[in-house]
């Protein structure tokens, strides 16, 4: 679907009639319909029992497990409801084509950002799709490099702003770098192994490590070709300590581009280290151990010095995945349900938490919106402009509290259970330190989370009195859908508690899915 | 690659059917799955324009692209149901039937079972490995089957084919 659809639109623009009539913001709308759509042919055919442990397609270059079809849904349902947080434009922007002005060129039009970006995130979802269905180590780099590719040019679709081009650029780099060692790690296993396909290589691996005391220079190759594939894919995912680039791309974007940034790619890099990761070798869960200690401890306590909302969201984004790899460094079915529960809580939050922060930011630079057209300077970028939101928005205030909340595991929010799986299923298996560092990590991250809903409820100086007035009577730029998604979202979040088996029993089905082949 | 063994709660028509079999076995419902694909997109999109309009844009020309996306959509879902049924994911009785009575003509008449293709053996061999469960994979890429190759995962004996001879 996507793949059509993506040879569709592109006829669509290169044709001057349809590009004539077709508004920006329509093509966004027909982005997100697409994703439906490619959510539900993914539904379609989610049939567990007869899928079981997954079968090959594509002459084995992939494979379609219930997982990858149920990630594949949350991917096109995430995507959609992320391309519906563009602001509609009043008449005054050149943002809304204006059809009686006839001096307006085509290629105004189609040099908006917003066109650009839906046909991006189709490149880049298409990759995501591919990547979690990848069953060999070819396969597995180009679907990371489409991905990725999307990513890089998405950074820097606001070309005129300075700090969205060097954070494209800064990502662009470090990317290719990551790539190069997954590249690297990859022809180290071929050049030991003459093996690409992943279950070739369990197999291998399994034969090999058979016999502790007998181990190979085969076995050492394909360790550390996997260690260095891993590194990559931690790079790509901003895991400690390879996260530096993280809060400086993600905070010079533009917002709309960050909600993306710190949700697809993670999502599917992160099922597919669920997919490679292999208990048997040690070298790689002592990685794993490292990289969720530092993630945690990293993102908790470098984020209390931060001022900027994105750079802050960025460390919290970095502890939220150091407890998803302490779940997958466990590699338990308790632990395996917590992680695809995390993960799925994170997506939602964070989702939340940035559609939030966009309609925050649309409603405080208003003006600065409608006048030079450009929502990167319509961006929130301080913690400091949020200071007495409540009194101007107190809904979306509640709403950004309440995710906040359950982003620091406060009871009984969603937040709260997905940490609470994680820490209960490491003590269980014995990871008594780390779950003490872990609890600890939660308990410090609550502070900056509770400084920003400090400030949110710290009362202004008069201006926002005047700003509400002005706000009242004028019409607003947030959608109904936006205002609607936020909304469900929030309720979700904070009604979890009443209705849990859905997303528990989910869960608990797709984890013994994967333990069920071994 | 080898073949996998998959439980099926029905019996199996067809593991890889040729892009013309599974159209031509649509049921009514999935032409309907089809319809409901083609008018549901631009549908959306009109609802959507309800609940937040655009204002000053005309939306004709968004309306038929939407429709051209939700035609495709809509035949990519009833092609997988239908396939569904060849694979025995479905219930798929007429199928079934349909099968037993085309491929049994197919030998009263002296034909080999599955058309022949002008393809070599090996390309047929690579086709087969390209697209079997490639309907899985629908929501990203659409690949078909548009080859007569010679792997369907059946038994031909059911429809009366007596040895190897008969078949080619």
């Amino acid at each position: 679907m996507i793949f059509i659809s993506l040879l569709i639109l592109i006829v669509a623009i290169a044709t001057p009639s349809i590009r004539i009539n077709l508004s920006p913001n329509l093509f966004i709308r027909l982005s997100a319909i697409i994703f439906i759509y490619a959510g539900g042919i993914s539904f379609n055919t989610f049939y567990i029992h007869s899928i079981e442990s997954g079968v090959g397609i594509y002459s084995g270059l992939y494979q379609v497990t219930a997982i990858s079809q149920l990630i594949d849904m949350l991917i096109y349902l995430t995507g959609s409801l992320i391309l519906t947080a563009w602001p509609i434009f009043n008449k005054n922007s050149t943002l809304e084509i204006n059809y009686e002005t006839v001096n307006k060129t085509n290629e105004d039009r189609i040099m908006n950002p917003c066109t650009e970006y839906s046909l991006i995130v189709m490149f880049s979802t298409l990759g995501a799709s591919l990547l979690i269905s990848s069953a060999d180590l070819i396969s597995l780099y180009l679907s990371i490099e489409l991905q990725s590719f999307g990513v890089y040019i998405l950074s820097t679709l606001y070309r005129d702003s300075e700090s969205a081009t060097s954070a494209g650029l800064k990502y662009f780099l470090l990317g290719g770098l990551s790539s190069c060692l997954i590249l690297l790690g990859i022809a180290l296993i071929y050049s030991y192994s003459a093996i690409t396909n992943f279950e070739s290589l369990y197999t291998l691996i399994s034969v090999l490590y058979s016999d502790f005391n007998n181990l190979s220079d085969i076995s050492t190759g394909i360790v550390y070709g996997l260690l260095l594939i891993l590194i990559g894919l931690l790079f790509k995912i901003a895991a400690a300590p390879l996260h530096n680039w993280a809060p400086d791309v993600y905070d010079n974007s533009p917002t709309i581009v960050t909600i993306w940034l710190t949700i697809m790619p993670k999502i599917s890099i992160l099922f597919l280290i669920l997919e490679i990761i292999n208990d048997k070798i040690i070298e790689i869960k002592y990685l794993f151990l490292i990289s969720a200690l530092l993630s945690i401890i990293l993102g908790t306590i470098v984020g209390l010095s931060q001022i900027k909302i994105k750079r802050l969201l960025a460390y919290s984004t970095i502890s939220h995945i150091g407890f998803m790899l302490l779940a997958l460094v466990i590699n338990t079915i308790q632990s395996t349900e917590a992680f695809i529960f995390y993960i799925i809580q994170y997506t939602l939050t964070n989702l939340n938490t940035f559609l939030i922060l966009l309609a925050l930011g649309y409603t405080i630079n208003r003006k600065i919106l409608l006048k030079n057209n450009n929502l990167i300077n319509s961006d929130i970028t301080l913690i400091s402009q949020l200071k007495g939101q409540f009194f101007n928005n107190p809904l979306l205030s509640i709403s950004l509290s309440i995710c906040l909340f359950s982003m620091a595991g406060v009871p009984p929010l969603l937040g709260f259970f997905s940490k609470y799986f994680v820490l209960y299923s490491a003590i269980f298996s014995g990871y008594y330190l780390l779950s003490i560092i872990a609890i600890l990590g939660s308990v410090i991250s609550a502070s900056y989370y509770l400084k920003i809903i400090k400030i949110l409820y710290t009362e202004d100086t008069k201006e926002s009195n005047i700003d509400k007035v002005d706000n009242v009577n004028e019409e607003s730029v947030i959608s109904n859908l936006h205002s609607f998604l936020i909304a469900s979202l929030t309720l979700l979040i904070l009604l979890f508690l009443f209705k849990p088996t859905l997303i528990l029993n989910s869960v608990q089905l797709l984890s013994l899915s994967i333990f069920n082949d071994c | 690659m080898p073949d996998k063994v998959v439980k099926t709660p029905y019996p199996v028509i067809d593991a890889d059917p040729h892009f013309s079999r599974v159209v031509r076995y649509f049921r009514p419902a999935d032409y309907a799955t089809w319809a409901a694909g083609t008018a549901a997109f631009p549908a959306l999109l009109y609802f959507w324009n309800m609940a937040d309009p655009i204002p000053r844009v005309r939306h004709r020309t968004a309306l038929r692209l939407g429709g051209l996306l939700g035609f495709a959509g809509g035949f990519l879902m009833a092609y997988q149901n239908s396939s569904l049924r060849f694979w025995g994911w479905t219930e798929n009785k007429r199928e079934e039937e349909m099968d037993l009575a085309e491929l049994r003509q197919r030998i009263a008449e002296g034909k080999p079972l599955y058309p022949d293709s002008t393809q070599p053996g090996w390309i047929q061999d690579v086709a087969y490995r390209n697209s079997v469960w490639s309907q899985l994979k629908f929501q990203a890429f659409p690949m078909f089957n548009f080859v007569n190759h010679q792997h369907h995962g059946t038994d031909p004996a059911k429809y009366g084919v007596k040895d190897k001879e008969t078949l080619e």
